[in-house]
C-alpha cells in the first residue's frame, strides 16, 4: 500500500466521517426549526387571547369597544424553548390585523402574525392564526 | 496463448521473504487505523450529544405543550377562574387590590361551586400538579418547574391586574430545568401560554 493510496483512503473515511456529522447537525437544526416553530404559534396564539379579553360591547350604553388594532401594536417576543449551552434566544415579533368583516351580525376578523427568524438568518418565518370575533353577549 | 503470471517477474525466493510486514508499515497501518476508530467514535459522541439536544427540545416542547393545552381548553370554557396558593389541599385565592399572581389556579367549570378543578405547583418535589374535587385524581404534569410564580392575571395589554376584573387573561409560565448528561451547561427551558374564558 503506497502513501497516495493511504492518503486516498482517509480522504474518503474523512468524507464520509463528514457526511455522517453534517447529518448529525442537519437533523438537530430541523428539529430546533419544528421547535421554534411550534413555539411561534403558540405566542400567535397568545397574543389572539389577548384580543379575545378586549371589551367588545355593542349593546352597551355608551358602547365599550377596545377590539381595535391600536390597541394590540407590534410585540416582540422571545420564542421559549430549552436554551442551548450557548443560551442563543430567538425572538419573534406578533402583528395583528383587526377587520370588520360583518357589521349584521357584527363580526370582526383577528389576523396575528408571528414573525421570526432562525437563527439570524435573513429569511423570514411567518406563523399565521386567524379567528372570527362576535361582541361580548 | 501467453498467461501472465504474478511475480513473473521476480524470482520465486524472493517473493516468499517479502511476504511479512516491517515494523514501520505495521506502526503506519495501525496510526491510520486509530485516526479512522477516532472518526467514528467522535461522528458517534457527537451524533449522541445531538440527540440528546434534540430530544431535550422535542421532548420538552412536545410533552408540557400537551400537558398545558388541557388547561387552556379547561380555562376557556370555564365560568369562573382564581389565582392564588394551593398548599395542603386548601386553595387561597389572593384578594381584590393585591397583585394577581401566584402558585394556583382554580376553576369553576360550572356555577356549582363544590366541582372545581386546581392546577398548582407542589414545592416539595417541584412539580406542577392537576386535581379536582373528586378525591385521589391528583395528577403530575410536569416536573422540574423552578418557578413558585406560575399564574397571573392579565389585562389585554398584557399587565398583571390588581383586582377582579372579569375579562382577564390567564397568563402560565413554567420555567422547567433538565440536567443533560454528555452536552456542557445545562437544559432549562419556559414555556408560556394564555387563555381567555370564552363566556365573558
Amino acid at each position: 500500500m503506497t502513501l497516495v493510496e493511504v492518503a486516498i483512503a482517509m480522504g474518503v473515511a474523512g468524507l464520509a466521517i463528514a457526511g455522517v456529522v453534517n447529518g448529525y447537525i442537519f437533523c438537530t437544526q430541523s428539529a430546533a426549526k419544528s421547535a421554534l416553530s411550534l413555539a411561534a404559534g403558540a405566542r400567535a396564539i397568545e397574543r389572539l387571547e389577548q384580543t379575545r379579553a378586549a371589551s367588545w360591547q355593542n349593546a352597551s350604553s355608551p358602547p365599550v369597544d377596545q377590539l381595535v388594532a391600536s390597541n394590540f401594536p407590534p410585540e416582540v417576543v422571545t420564542l421559549d424553548l430549552p436554551a442551548s449551552a450557548s443560551g442563543i434566544i430567538t425572538y419573534a415579533t406578533n402583528y395583528i390585523q383587526i377587520s370588520q368583516i360583518s357589521t349584521n351580525p357584527p363580526l370582526r376578523r383577528i389576523h396575528v402574525d408571528c414573525v421570526w427568524s432562525f437563527r439570524g438568518s435573513a429569511t423570514l418565518i411567518t406563523n399565521t392564526i386567524e379567528t372570527c370575533r362576535a361582541p361580548d353577549s | 496463448m501467453k498467461l501472465l503470471l504474478p511475480f513473473s517477474r521476480s524470482p520465486a525466493p524472493q517473493a516468499t521473504l517479502a511476504a511479512a510486514f516491517t515494523l514501520t508499515e505495521l506502526m503506519i497501518a495501525m496510526g491510520v487505523f486509530a485516526l479512522l476508530v477516532i472518526g467514528v467514535v467522535g461522528s458517534g459522541v457527537f451524533g449522541l450529544s445531538m440527540y440528546q439536544i434534540t430530544e431535550t427540545k422535542l421532548t420538552e416542547s412536545a410533552g408540557a405543550r400537551i400537558a398545558v393545552s388541557k388547561m387552556t381548553d379547561e380555562i376557556r370554557t370555564c365560568t369562573t377562574t382564581c389565582v392564588g396558593s394551593f398548599t395542603n389541599g386548601t386553595f387561597a385565592g389572593v384578594a381584590s387590590g393585591e397583585v394577581q399572581s401566584g402558585s394556583a389556579l382554580l376553576l369553576y367549570p360550572t356555577t356549582n361551586s363544590s366541582n372545581f378543578i386546581v392546577y398548582f405547583f407542589n414545592p416539595t418535589d417541584q412539580t406542577f400538579r392537576r386535581t379536582t374535587s373528586v378525591p385521589g385524581t391528583t395528577t403530575i404534569l410536569a416536573d422540574s418547574v423552578t418557578n413558585t410564580v406560575i399564574f397571573s392575571a392579565q389585562d389585554f395589554y398584557g399587565n398583571v391586574l390588581t383586582n377582579s376584573q372579569n375579562n382577564r387573561v390567564i397568563h402560565a409560565c413554567l420555567e422547567f430545568f433538565q440536567p443533560q448528561g454528555i452536552v456542557p451547561g445545562s437544559g432549562s427551558y419556559k414555556l408560556e401560554t394564555s387563555a381567555t374564558r370564552r363566556t365573558l
